[in-house]
């Protein structure tokens, strides 16, 4: 393949992505939580349909954090012109299926290749939200990973917040955000 | 044929080297960044690179540059999120033979991979 081709390939599935997540759109909101919001919705439905074949249904959106937490949090930073932090928390069972879904393993416990599986779930979720926010400057971090029962995250005090909750037929998740606050259009 | 995956997720090279497999290739060998990616490329031949973009240590683009360095022409396709116009140029002028944005369906990196295991 020539570089020309190669160039050319990568690019078209990037127009693909832009105009499915409306950012070739004039009404295009301002880089800011609520766009963040729909780059991330978007991104998961991606990644889970694409990746594990499972389906994402949004049941709510709330502001803050969420009452809950399931048992395994992948967290990403995505940092430069626009600053946010995504703790994607996944329910174990769904976990387990995702496993199973990628690596035809069946785990029975959270162990450190479930963790492994969750940070890379939170680095593609957020590598391609940052993509369909199509906008330059915009860097990201290497995913941490969380887990136990009752585990905390905090987010800077200067952020605003902003859970999404989902259901899938092998169980819950949670997308929860922070975006700086100080920007005029959070 | 002998391939190397280079990848700080566990899972992402057993994703990898799953799709590998179906396409015939056993002989695989594996590095969870881009300083041991090189290490183990430099003591061994290879026929086919498969490599991530941001990892600890050394990343994907330094491992790429190096081998490129090195004097080998081996096939080396990056499977990354980062899917960029300025990221992706910048790989085909360190001398990407061919790119894979994350996330994928595992026919799309089974199709990219038999192209090489194919020649």
């Amino acid at each position: 393949m020539s570089k020309d081709d190669l160039l050319a390939q990568v690019l078209q599935r990037n127009d693909r992505i832009q105009a499915r997540s409306g950012d070739l759109a004039t009404n295009a909101p301002p880089l800011g939580l609520e766009r963040l919001k729909e780059s991330m919705r978007e991104s998961a439905a991606s990644v889970f349909s694409k990746m594990c074949g499972i389906e994402l249904s949004l049941t709510h959106t709330q502001s803050g954090y969420p009452k809950t937490r399931y048992d395994l949090s992948g967290i990403i930073g995505i940092s430069g012109a626009f600053k946010a932090t995504v703790v994607v928390n996944v329910s174990t069972e769904l976990a387990f299926a995702i496993a199973d879904a990628l690596t035809d393993e069946q785990p029975t416990e959270i162990d450190g290749g479930l963790s492994d599986l969750i940070g890379e779930l939170a680095n593609m979720i957020g590598g391609n939200a940052k993509e369909r926010l199509n906008s330059p400057g915009l860097f990201l971090g290497l995913p941490t990973v969380v887990s136990g029962p009752g585990h905390c995250i905090a987010f800077a005090t200067d952020m605003k917040l902003c859970t999404m909750s989902f259901d899938t037929l092998h169980g819950p998740l949670q997308i929860e955000m922070g975006a700086d606050a100080s920007r005029k259009d959070v | 044929m002998r391939a190397l995956v280079v990848d700080d997720s566990g899972v992402m090279r057993k994703i990898v080297a799953r799709s590998l497999s179906a396409c015939g290739v056993s002989d695989i060998a594996e590095a969870g960044d881009g300083r041991e990616g090189m290490q183990v490329f430099s003591s061994d031949d290879f026929d086919l690179v498969i490599t991530d973009w941001n990892m600890p240590e050394m990343t994907g683009l330094e491992l790429l540059k190096a081998i490129r360095r090195s004097g080998s022409n081996v096939p080396i396709i990056m499977v990354t999120t980062e899917g960029e116009k300025g990221k992706v140029i910048e790989a085909i002028h360190a001398g990407v033979t061919d790119y894979l944005c994350k996330p994928f369906e595992q026919d799309e990196l089974r199709d990219k991979l038999d192209k090489y295991v194919a020649v």
